[in-house]
């Protein structure tokens, strides 16, 4: 009986610790570590494509930042009911306004997800991951961030051309400490630091960017037009004419004939955002298409023409004429982003119009004198337009052409949120009488962001 | 032979003149069942015994001169039997009512309540059946002391939320465990069981369980009792055990109920009439002559039915024991678009093969399909569509075809013509092998292996046809979430010398569950009878997700009582949870309780004040791990958000927290209970659980790329005092009369909260982006009410006023003029029941209340809003017109008839109230003595719930018990349109056979 029980016993304790430790070692099967988001090429490649994924959200390019750039300027009048885009709208913005903090948010989520890209890729463990694949796997992230910083200085910080890139910028993120639950505060730097390192940002990425990457990835083209919007904006002129005449040399990317190139991959574009019927930004605050289409469309229809841009539009303008609609409550809504129903439209970042309008303006400023180039480009698009060229004598001074570049400029990026920043830089009001340097011109840093770190200096006014 | 012959002549002439004859006779319980080793002893005369055997029979000499016998039962009031001429007697036994004999179902096993070291509440097979619940959490309202209840929501199938001794997780699930025969249930922690579509809260996952087959169930409430269920026991643990049939009888019980009935209350809204009134009175606009009106909320209200029937069969014999049982119920709720049809079947089985040997299986298998109301907090909702809907909107056309009304949709329509249902299934239980090893020392050795399951099921299909959504669109997500478990346990037990008992429990159990959905959804279709997803011309969502958890114990227990008089515990468990960190897998969990029986003390000898005195106290640690299945792991996901031109992506979506762990909670608890003059029981409990390493979501800044990361940060007091008593005022063959109830105290205080948002008083505090008007803060409570003080109308200008920060009245309050206003966990809680009876006749009732809390009726910032196109509440009509007049509403020409309706404690009010819950009467036919004797029982009764509420003086809401966030920690008693509870008038008929 004694040895039946002694048996028993230890039969019992073996199927006592039968429960293995590794059955507790489970893992998420619609998530991966990150060890596995780069295991190998392939994981690789596609927490680089999950970057791009992250920039095509509704409030980094997904067109709230972009109606930003246009509204409270003069091309758009908003008339939504967003209450925290009316405070914007009526400068009368506070510190825990929410469309800014999720614009703040989702930036930097990007960045995030760049960073993981550019840390992570030199170690990846597979043979077949070429290092040519590996640089420019790194080049694109690197596009990414530089583009995605470059947006959130834009919006956050008063523009370089103020004090020479004097006042605070944002916090510039280059690591993904994050990633392993690390969260270092950091300062923010200046703007004339954050264009540094934007600028070091795309001047690495030349390098290893391929020349084509099918117009919706980062390309040479896509860097160096960039930069040369970025030496624009800083005032470096005789870089920025340089830049876009290098993308223009590439023999890629051509003007459009006409306006019907919107939303399809031709020449004209540079950079787009691709969008497709499952794949896009719209959500139920907006989208390219909801904001830019009447309500009856089944849009949000916040976003008609400003009387100022309409009166600033001449007779006879084919991109009045072909780019418009008049909406049910009488307004002038454009016809750049049709799809309501599926939101397929890509959303446009670099144009070859752009390129060429930096640099006439580049080139004009840079020699302070009537640059034939410029009138020509001028004409160019005033041609596509529908209207009369110009002659040099037409113009005064240098002056009248810079202002003559701008207004086409205005005209032909409209609704693609580049008129903010075009007044901003040269020091010219926006909405509400706003001036470069003034409190409410810049977006306050999100109040949630200071309550993190009492030492993060808040923009002034808010 | 002569000799032989007249020998037994004379000896049984001496039995007669020595007096012994032979009395038999059975000894039952007043169910008819027989009691199997009771004691029949001669009054006076020792050395005449005997016991009953398995029929309840017993047969005994006794002498001549014996006039009367002693007959006894543990947990049944002693007998004196008057001997007459018969030699047949059938004696039936009462119910002792004495508290301290009841037999209580811990953790692993069964003690009774006088060597009970720990605190637990126990109902019985009348308690659990007296309320025609849906679900085991709604039983225990008002009927276990510490337990606090709130029905979310009346909508039928919405989860109940359970506190058990205060708040116990801010972040964490806070729901205790349910066990049901051994088997924890699962209970949605690994992933939503039902989507947004349902009701306002998320589905109660224990709908399944059928009332009907629930034998007892028990609440553990302190560490000493919970500490065997380790890291999840820091909410408590709710033991439910189901019938097993006894042996010696073989019963066939049939029960049936119908019921009618209807809500508790409802918002008086205006007509069409009174609804111009009040906008001509604001707007000058002129009301039209004779307008239209459509009563919505008559025409989105119905009578509510419910019909149950149950047929079940249990009973046994020496070695047998079954309980096989069948139950429907079709319940209609008062609003449509929410009925339920419920199917179960159990079948519990045990047979002993041989004297050592045991086995067992507990089958259960449900379903349950309803059509569920869509979310409260939405357009959708029938009865908050009713109340947002104008009453001049008609849901019909001329032609008599359902009209587009807008953006408040027709759910006339939706519910008519869509289809939204919901189908759940359930098939749990468990089987058993327990060998008894007899005569090891003075003891024995029990072991037990138990393997158990739990599949859960469910199914929600949504289809709307054209006239709804233009297209049509269909949706369809299936899940499933399928546990099962081993549980191998070895229990030594062995009385010491003549005094003490010993005993020694190890234990080891694996438990993992796996999680696993399915949806598809899509749109455009080419005709309404196309029913599923698979004709959607444009797919929307096409996903199958699929999480597992596992769980790894070992456990021990050692109990020692000497005497009857000390009796000490200890017990500890080591839990390896697959849903911690790699740096904190393992956990350990211990607690240590103590009872002194004093009434068994010689000094206690001489009194009669106390027939049952005992002290306890006990101290131990307790865990919670309900996080996500992978909340510790740094992750990149998947999926569409990632993608980008048709190339799959993936992004950071998870900050790695290797540290991250269990909460803990340290609980003490000190406890008496005593019964005093055979009339009252009384027990009281002392307790305080300090809770740390609570799980919070620490914010960090934005600009990292993540915005918050979980960490084990935090610490939470909760303190009470739990009272229990009785009177057991009458009780003898004729009356019974006897009263009872629980009440409870307790405080909630959260003392550290670290890294937390600041305001700008300096108080730290945590708030859930789903509320606007409640916050945790440290030095205060989990749930307090933040708001802007309202001051009322002003009879001298007719404005409606608010307090400033400061106090000062103004008639535009900013976001700087909230503050603390209260709390929405009630100062005390409890419940009263009574029952009296005459012979076959019994009334029976339970109230239970609240008191102290605070509830937020956030839906009233439309309805009494007399500025917005939405519906209005009748009260608006109450209006100031002149100096000197007291109003509701304010004045024509007001600045603030914009703002009048702003969040404020305008929607604040006293949510305290005393109700009803049950009241039950019934008569139980005397069937023996009108000599049917193949009916053992035979009852009818009628029932009525919820008939009484009594609330705060100024609660103008529909129902006070109302939390639209169900069993998020964070939002308590706020309420956006909530289905209010229901009043239910039930006949039934109980019969066994």
């Amino acid at each position: 009986m004694k040895l039946n029980i002694k048996l028993f016993f230890v039969a019992f304790l073996a199927f006592i610790f039968w429960a293995c430790e590794e059955d507790l070692e489970l893992q998420p099967e619609q998530d991966l570590s990150p060890e596995a988001a780069f295991a190998n090429e392939a994981a690789a490649n596609a927490s680089l494509t999950g970057a791009y994924g992250r920039i095509l959200d509704l409030d980094v390019f997904g067109a709230m930042p972009q109606i930003i750039g246009d509204f409270q300027a003069d091309n758009v009048e908003f008339i939504g009911s967003f209450p925290t885009l009316q405070d914007i709208n009526n400068s009368s913005v506070i510190a825990d306004n929410g469309t800014i903090r999720t614009i703040f948010r989702d930036h930097y989520r990007a960045i995030l997800a760049a960073n993981a890209v550019i840390q992570n890729v030199p170690n990846v463990n597979d043979l077949g991951f070429s290092e040519e694949e590996r640089a420019q796997a790194i080049a694109e992230a690197k596009f990414i961030r530089a583009i995605v910083h470059f947006s959130l200085v834009n919006l956050f910080a008063q523009p370089y051309t103020l004090d020479n890139g004097a006042s605070p910028g944002i916090t510039l993120r280059l690591e993904g400490a994050a990633l392993i639950g690390d969260f270092p505060p950091k300062d923010r730097s200046s703007v004339s630091e954050v264009y540094d390192q934007i600028e070091q940002d795309l001047l690495d990425a030349v390098q290893d960017l391929p020349e084509v990457n099918g117009r919706v990835r980062a390309s040479t083209g896509a860097a160096n037009a960039l930069l040369s919007r970025l030496y624009l904006y800083k005032g470096d002129n005789t870089n920025a004419a340089d830049y876009a005449q290098r993308v223009l040399d590439e023999g890629n990317y051509e003007l459009a004939g006409d306006y019907t190139f919107y939303n399809a991959l031709t020449p004209e574009t540079v950079f787009d955002i691709a969008m497709s019927s499952i794949d896009n930004s719209r959500t139920g605050s907006g989208g390219w298409a909801s904001f830019y289409n009447p309500a009856e469309d089944g849009a949000r229809g916040d976003c008609p023409f400003a009387q100022d841009l309409i009166d600033a539009h001449e007779d006879g303008d084919r991109r009045f004429d072909n780019l418009t609609q008049v909406g049910d409550n009488g307004r002038i809504y454009t016809t750049k982003f049709p799809d309501v129903v599926t939101n397929a439209d890509n959303a446009p970042i670099i144009r070859t119009t752009e390129v060429y309008l930096n640099r006439a303006e580049a080139l004009v400023k840079a020699s302070n004198s009537i640059q034939q180039e410029a009138i020509d480009i001028v004409n160019m698009l005033r041609d596509r337009a529908g209207l009369e060229a110009f002659s040099a004598s037409d113009f005064a001074s240098a002056d009248e052409l810079i202002a003559t570049i701008l207004d086409e400029r205005r005209k032909e990026l409209a609704f693609e949120g580049h008129r903010r920043m075009d007044l901003l830089r040269n020091g010219e009001s926006i909405i509400n009488g706003l001036m470069p340097g003034d409190d409410q011109t810049v977006m306050p840093i999100p109040i949630i962001e200071i309550d993190q770190n009492s030492s993060l200096p808040q923009n002034p006014g808010y | 032979m002569k000799n032989v012959l007249l020998l037994f002549l004379a000896m049984s002439v001496s039995v007669v003149l020595y007096g012994q004859r032979t009395v038999s006779g059975t000894v039952t319980n007043v169910d008819g069942e027989p009691l199997i080793g009771a004691n029949v002893t001669v009054v006076g005369e020792d050395g005449y015994g005997t016991i009953t055997d398995f029929d309840g029979f017993f047969e005994l000499q006794v002498p001549e001169s014996a006039e009367m016998l002693d007959v006894s039962y543990i947990g049944y009031q002693a007998l004196r039997l008057e001997l007459g001429e018969s030699n047949e007697y059938d004696v039936t036994l009462e119910e002792s009512g004495v508290v301290m004999d009841e037999v209580v179902v811990v953790a692993y096993g069964e003690q009774t309540r006088r060597s009970l070291v720990s605190s637990v509440s126990t109902l019985d097979d009348k308690a659990v059946n007296n309320i025609p619940a849906v679900s085991p959490q709604e039983v225990l309202q008002g009927q276990a002391s510490g337990v606090q209840i709130v029905q979310s929501s009346g909508v039928l199938g919405a989860a109940t939320n359970i506190r058990i001794r205060g708040v116990a997780s801010l972040s964490a699930g806070g729901q205790p465990l349910f066990v049901v025969d051994g088997v924890p249930l699962n209970d949605g922690s690994s992933g939503d069981y039902s989507n947004d579509f349902g009701g306002a809260t998320t589905l109660n996952p224990l709908m399944n369980i059928s009332m009907e087959d629930i034998e007892s169930m028990s609440v553990l409430k302190d560490a000493a009792a919970t500490s065997l269920y380790g890291s999840r026991g820091s909410n408590g643990v709710v033991l439910i055990n189901t019938k097993q049939g006894k042996a010696g009888q073989n019963n066939v019980t049939f029960n049936t109920s119908y019921g009618v009935g209807g809500p508790t209350d409802l918002y008086d809204m205006t007509n069409s009439e009174e609804y111009y009134e009040i906008s001509e009175r604001y707007t000058g606009d002129p009301a039209p002559e004779d307008p239209n009106f459509f009563d919505w909320q008559d025409a989105v209200t119905q009578q509510a039915q419910a019909f149950k029937a149950n047929l079940g069969f249990d009973g046994g014999d020496d070695k047998t024991r079954y309980y096989i049982g069948g139950a429907y119920t079709d319940d209609q709720n008062y609003i449509f678009g929410n009925d339920m049809e419920k199917y179960t079947g159990k079948m519990n089985l045990s047979h002993q093969v041989n004297d050592n040997f045991k086995i067992g299986a507990n089958l259960s298998i449900s379903r349950v399909t309803m059509d569920r109301i869509n979310q409260e907090n939405s357009t959708f909702a029938p009865l908050t569509s009713s109340y947002l809907q104008p009453p001049f909107v008609d849901a019909f056309n001329e032609d008599g075809s359902y009209a587009r009304t807008g953006f408040i949709a027709n759910v006339l329509a939706i519910n008519d013509i869509g289809l939204s249902e919901f189908i759940t299934r359930r098939t749990f239980g468990n089987a058993f092998l327990n060998y008894t090893i007899p005569n090891v020392g003075a003891g024995s050795i029990q072991i037990r292996s138990d393997w158990g399951i739990d599949e859960f099921q469910t199914e929600e299909t949504i289809r709307w046809p054209e006239e709804i959504s233009p297209g049509g669109y269909g949706y369809r997500r299936v899940i499933r979430d399928d546990k099962w478990l081993t549980t191998n346990t070895i229990n030594y037990s062995s009385p010491i010398g003549e005094r003490s008992n010993f005993s020694i429990l190890f234990g080891q159990s694996f438990e993992t569950a796996l999680f696993q959905g399915t949806t598809v959804e899509g749109s455009g279709f080419a005709a309404d009878p196309l029913r599923n997803v698979a004709s959607a011309a444009n797919p929307s969502i096409t996903s199958a997700t699929r999480t597992e958890w596992a769980l790894a114990s070992f456990f021990g227990r050692a109990q020692y009582d000497f005497d009857d008089r000390f009796f000490v515990e200890a017990s500890i468990r080591r839990d390896g949870s697959s849903r911690f960190g790699p740096n904190n897998r393992w956990g350990n969990f211990w607690a240590v309780g103590a009872g002194w029986n004093l009434i068994n003390e010689s000094f206690m000898q001489n009194q009669t004040f106390f027939n049952e005195l005992k002290f306890r106290a006990s101290y131990g640690l307790t865990g919670n791990e309900r996080v996500g299945n992978f909340q510790s792991l740094g992750l990149f996901g998947a999926g569409t958000v990632s993608d980008y031109n048709g190339q799959p992506g993936l992004r950071p979506i998870q900050p790695a927290n290797p540290d991250l762990k269990w909460e803990q909670t340290a609980q003490v608890d000190f406890g008496v209970n005593m019964r005093i003059k055979n009339f009252l029981d009384l027990g009281i409990s002392v307790w305080q659980k300090n809770t740390s390493d609570l799980l919070l979501d620490i914010t960090v800044p934005e600009s990292t790329g993540f915005s918050s990361i979980t960490r084990n940060a935090g610490e939470m007091l909760n303190r009470g005092i739990d009272i229990d008593y009785g009177f057991d005022i009458l009780r003898n063959s004729d009356w019974i009369f006897s009263l009872g109830g629980n009440i409870s105290f307790f405080q909630n205080e959260i003392t550290e909260l670290p890294d937390a948002t600041v305001d700008s008083d300096g108080n730290q505090f945590i708030q859930d982006p789903g509320t606007a008007s409640q916050r945790a803060v440290l030095g205060r409570s989990a749930n307090e009410f933040f708001l802007i003080r309202y001051n009322g109308i002003n009879s001298e200008t007719g404005d409606a006023e608010w307090l400033t920060k400061d106090g000062e009245a103004t008639t535009s309050p900013v976001q700087g003029d909230r503050v603390f206003v209260g709390s929405a966990i009630p100062d005390f809680i409890g419940g009263v029941n009574f029952n009296v009876g005459y012979k076959g006749l019994n009334l029976s009732g339970l109230f239970n209340y609240t008191y102290g809390n605070l509830v937020m009726l956030d839906g009233l910032r439309f309805t009494e809003n007399p500025a917005s196109g939405f519906n209005r509440s009748t009260r608006l009509l109450d209006a100031w017109e002149q100096p000197g007049d007291d109003a509701f509403a304010p004045g024509a020409e007001s600045s603030t008839v914009g703002t009048f309706a702003q969040r404020s404690t305008n929607q604040l009010m006293d949510g305290s109230f005393l109700r009803l819950r049950t009241l039950t009467l019934s008569y139980n036919l005397p069937v023996q003595s009108l000599g049917i004797d193949w009916i053992k029982n035979l009852s009818v009764y009628a029932r009525g719930n919820n008939l009484l509420t009594i609330t705060a003086s100024d609660f103008r809401g529909q129902d006070p018990e109302v939390s639209d966030s169900g069993v998020n920690n964070l939002i308590q008693g706020e309420s956006f349109f909530v289905v209010p509870q229901r009043k239910m008038y039930t006949f039934g008929i109980n019969v066994t056979f």
